[in-house]
């Protein structure tokens, strides 16, 4: 958990405007050792130089580029767990500044007790945004997840793979809903043979009915179709 | 006036009623408990009777239950325990998902792994609550999730963050020919 680099957390900090820097500073100062940039140039010298524990950046630092640009300034130093700063905080980009591998998201203007609570948990290794963020970084787990379903199928419930091929079948036949009968006359066995083979079915499967296993069933052809 | 219908499960605990009167002018938010355990949905119950627009509007036993009641009550919140999901693997949220477009999923968790917990919000879960601190943060839960919101703790995001690379990365690498 706590490999990062402990030693003091230096902490950096990088805005064009002196007055977001002095605010910054005032509840920072008494906790971490800080160092100031106000450019490009002083911040990839700072990083390389320094290896801060973290970085605090502004996102509209002449010459980052924002959110895409901070890879780049991150290589410099990969330790580094750098918080971004921003004046237009929306929940997209915040999704994006994570995903780019930031480890905090907040708005320029914040507490400045807030801010040394969000530096004290990313200096722990946990990530600081905003609660609506929460919202698209679930949305885009969900969305790839279903992607991943679709595009690697197998593997993905082996419980049906514990069936006997003819549960199997069988299986299938409730899930498409036929009656005992129906499945009794396709398979051109016994009712009482199919009310053996659904017994071991929902055994095998954990399912108490025929219901959860249609349900069951439904599910499966769905994810791995 | 005539139209309204008490809850009989809730209106029995002292006050229910008068919080029903109070709320009923504001469309509430229904909420369905899915839970094997009794102490637990008391214990949602507890949390959500003083909520003012929040109304349980039914409670189920099982992963079945819960998808039969969710397509019937089509409650706006299903509070879910994480252990009932395993009848049907995680994918028991997205079944619940299917059944009424407009519901939200909020995970009651027990004792249960981050992995099981990151599996159960990747099939679509918005929000996350142990059993223990229900009466301290259902009621915010709640109110975020209702709105649009996603409700969990920040420590589970690093892990969701390893997720989304990991996908990311099998998606790129993806041999396509």
């Amino acid at each position: 958990m706590s490999d990062r680099p402990k030693p003091a957390s230096v902490v950096l900090i990088a805005s064009p405007i002196a007055g977001v820097r002095s605010q910054w500073t005032e509840g920072l100062e008494d906790r971490f050792p800080l160092y100031e940039v106000a450019e490009r140039p002083s911040l990839e010298r700072s990083m390389s130089n320094l290896k801060p524990a973290i970085l605090i950046l502004d996102l509209a630092l002449p010459g980052l580029g924002g959110v895409e640009g901070t890879p780049a300034i991150q290589r410099l130093s990969p330790p580094t767990s750098i918080i971004l700063m921003t004046s237009t905080s929306n929940d997209r980009e915040g999704l994006a500044a994570l995903k780019a591998g930031a480890r905090g998201y907040c708005n320029l203007d914040m507490d400045p007790q807030l801010l040394k609570k969000a530096v004290t948990v990313v200096v722990k290794g946990e990530i600081w945004v905003a609660r609506n963020v929460f919202a698209p970084l679930l949305e885009e787990l969900t969305s790839l997840t279903e992607r991943r379903h679709k595009e690697f199928p197998p593997n993905l419930d082996t419980r049906l793979d514990r069936l006997t091929p003819r549960e199997r079948e069988i299986a299938q036949l409730v899930g498409g809903g036929a009656s005992n009968k129906e499945i009794a006359g396709r398979l051109s066995i016994t009712e009482a043979t199919v009310k053996a083979h659904l017994t071991a079915i929902f055994r095998k499967l954990g399912l108490s009915d025929r219901l959860g296993l249609a349900l069951f069933v439904t599910e499966y052809n769905r994810v791995s179709r | 006036m005539k139209r309204s219908k008490p809850v009989k499960r809730s209106a029995k605990r002292k006050g229910a009623d008068l919080e029903w009167i109070r709320g009923r002018r504001i469309p509430s938010v229904t909420i369905l408990i899915a839970d094997a355990e009794k102490s637990s949905r008391a214990a949602a119950t507890r949390a959500i009777v003083p909520l003012r627009g929040m109304r349980v509007v039914g409670e189920a036993k099982t992963g079945l239950e819960a998808v039969t009641l969710t397509g019937r009550l089509k409650p706006r919140v299903v509070l879910l325990d994480l252990s009932l999901s395993s009848e049907f693997g995680a994918s028991l949220i997205s079944v619940l998902r299917r059944k009424n477009a407009r519901t939200r999923v909020i995970l009651l968790v027990g004792r249960a792994s981050e992995a099981r917990i990151i599996e159960a919000l990747s099939h679509g879960a918005v929000g996350c609550v142990t059993k223990k601190d229900m009466a301290r943060f259902l009621p915010e839960a709640l109110e975020a999730v209702a709105s649009g919101e996603a409700w969990m703790s920040r420590k589970l995001i690093p892990k969701i963050m390893d997720r989304l690379a990991a996908f990311t990365a099998l998606v790129e690498s993806k041999p396509r020919r």
